[in-house]
């Protein structure tokens, strides 16, 4: 458990943050400029700042107290890497695996072997540092943070400079990575996508304080709820289990709180795979009787959870629950007024099954 | 060959400038590309001062500072019982002085352009201020250690005002080939200076060479 409660002020803004991280993924989420990256730094102790940092009974800072950086076993992944250039791949890990505080055997997930075997990096360790793709960097870079025992483990936009294909070359070994480790993992992200997929909770900071926070379904939630936040959120998530694909017609069927959402994908998935589906909120159609004689495919009963409009711009932001989950659509004013729309009332939700893409295909 | 003495007194003269000047300018050097205090412009004029100086100037602010009637020639005596001016010790002191520029300004350029982002990713990786000196620094300054050292080296070997001016030409003390090429001109002992001034030309040739081919080598290229 982290401990955090530090003020630091900066050119452009203050940092002002108080809050508790336990184990398992967490998500610090915001605008470029909202302060993560020097949040993490002061975790870190790369930058000063007022307050105390504690990660258990161990002070870090506070009252005239200090703990050196490189004492703190903090795992950091840096925006640009940082690897050794004079050393190859394998003597950057070395680098690491030398200076790291011994750990019981036993501990299987920090082993050399298996960080190499997850990440993929046999074959890369004789390449020069130098010579290596965007995504193979990140990925050294990674197994380098790892490879300290970091009681801590800082990602700083681990994602971010690197293009689809890299992006979704990344993911699943993130994913392995922030799902093995008992470790408290801060991920410093501005996509609200990438954060779905990795973090069971998240941080939204706002101009270098904490705005929202909670599990990560229920602060996307609030976020696009809020007209300011709105455009943060992203696209909407749907989480749901796969229950058939129907080869033929290349569609995959999953079950979202008893209801069932269609996609195209080219492989099946096996039944019973927790799957996550994006749309855009502009691609959510509103009904109010069950329609007959249409293309659209996923015909959602939902329930109208609120109506907000961000600013007087003749645009509805409409924000539906399906089950436990939440879902916006954007329509115009006319559309709401016409269809008479009110929060509590039973509708009908209409997404193309074109516009739901599912997240390995990010 | 009667310049022997000469030739073994520039080298060893140059080689423990360069030594004194490595320990010395790496400090600094890194002090300049890292601060951002309002001295350093201040800091960088001095140490670049000796590149636009006549070393005649630089020499006779030495030899007034080398007398026993100021506190750095006067400790010099009480401790060691000799004096500054007009000997090999005398001489190494200038020559760090006059060479400080040629030490300092690739390492502050290498330590700049390495930036602090290795020096914090080895840090977090548990790295001490010693190892990460040993470890990273100086393999990643490299190519800025390379053309230091042999520039302070070549440049050292070749001074002649200030070696004039403080040293005088003292054999086996404080002669060196450019004092010796001097007066084998002086007598029109032209064969001897042809023989040194070739010698030191054909050196300082060589070594940029070899610093030019190991910088092109090296993945550190110095722009």
């Amino acid at each position: 458990m982290l401990q955090i409660n530090i003020k630091a002020a900066r050119a452009d803004f203050k940092l002002d943050v108080e809050l508790r991280v336990s184990s398992g993924a967490t998500a610090l989420f915001g605008p470029s400029g909202s302060g993560k990256t020097t949040l993490l730094r002061c975790l870190a102790g790369l930058e000063p700042c007022l307050g105390t940092v504690r990660y258990g009974e161990q002070i870090w800072q506070g009252k005239g107290q200090w703990l050196a950086p490189r004492r703190r076993g903090v795992g950091f992944v840096f925006q640009d890497n940082r690897l050794f250039n004079h050393l190859n791949v394998a003597g950057n890990l070395d680098f690491a695996e030398q200076r790291a505080p011994s750990v019981a055997s036993g501990d299987g997930v920090l082993h050399r072997d298996s960080i190499v075997d997850t990440l993929d990096l046999g074959h890369l360790l004789k390449r020069q540092s130098t010579d290596l793709s965007g995504g193979e960097a990140r990925r050294v870079a990674l197994a380098r943070a790892l490879l300290a025992q970091p009681r801590l483990l800082l990602l700083d936009e681990p994602l971010t400079g690197l293009d689809p294909a890299r992006k979704a070359e990344i993911l699943p070994y993130l994913r392995r990575i922030t799902e093995a480790l008992d470790i408290p993992i801060l991920y410093v992200s501005h996509l609200a996508d990438e954060v779905a997929q990795l973090c069971a909770t998240m941080v939204v900071l706002d101009q270098g304080q904490v705005a929202i926070q909670g599990s990560t379904r229920a602060v996307l939630a609030k976020l696009r709820l809020d007209p300011a936040g709105y455009s943060l959120a992203g696209r909407n998530l749907l989480q749901g289990r796969v229950v058939g694909f129907d080869e033929a017609f290349r569609l995959c069927l999953i079950n979202v709180a008893g209801e069932h959402l269609q996609f195209v994908r080219n492989q099946p998935l096996p039944e019973d795979t927790q799957v996550h589906c994006y749309f855009d909120p502009r691609d959510v159609v509103i009904a109010s009787e069950r329609p007959k004689h249409l293309s659209v495919r996923n015909i959602l009963e939902a329930e109208i959870h609120a109506i907000q409009d961000a600013q007087d711009d003749g645009i509805r932001h409409v924000s539906l629950n399906i089950g436990d989950q939440l879902i916006v659509s954007q329509l115009t004013h006319a559309a709401v007024a016409q269809l008479d729309l009110r929060p509590g009332q039973r509708v009908f939700a209409l997404i193309k099954s074109v516009s739901v893409e599912e997240p390995d295909a990010l | 060959m009667s310049e022997l003495p000469a030739i073994w007194l520039s080298l060893e003269l140059a080689l423990i400038t360069t030594a004194l000047l490595a320990i010395l300018a790496t400090p600094l050097a890194w002090w300049l590309a890292h601060t951002s205090h309002p001295l350093r412009p201040v800091i960088e004029a001095i140490t670049a001062l000796p590149l636009v100086m006549p070393p005649t100037v630089i020499g006779f602010y030495l030899l007034l500072l080398f007398s026993p009637s100021n506190p750095l020639g006067s400790a010099w005596l009480t401790v060691t019982d000799t004096t500054l001016a007009f000997s090999f010790h005398g001489l190494v002191i200038a020559s760090m002085v006059y060479s400080l520029p040629f030490m300092v300004q690739p390492l502050t350029h290498a330590f700049s352009q390495m930036g602090k982002g290795p020096i914090e990713a080895a840090t977090l990786l548990g790295a001490g201020p010693m190892d990460t000196f040993w470890n990273i620094v100086l393999p990643l300054a490299r190519g800025g250690y390379l053309t230091a050292l042999v520039l302070t080296f070549a440049h050292t070997l070749g001074e002649f005002g200030i070696v004039l001016m403080v040293g005088g030409n003292i054999p086996g003390e404080t002669r060196v080939i450019s004092i010796a090429i001097y007066e084998q001109v002086e007598t029109l002992n032209y064969d001897q200076a042809h023989f040194l001034s070739g010698l030191l030309l054909a050196f300082s040739f060589i070594v940029l060479i070899l610093v030019y081919t190991l910088n092109r080598r090296s993945p550190l290229r110095l722009s």
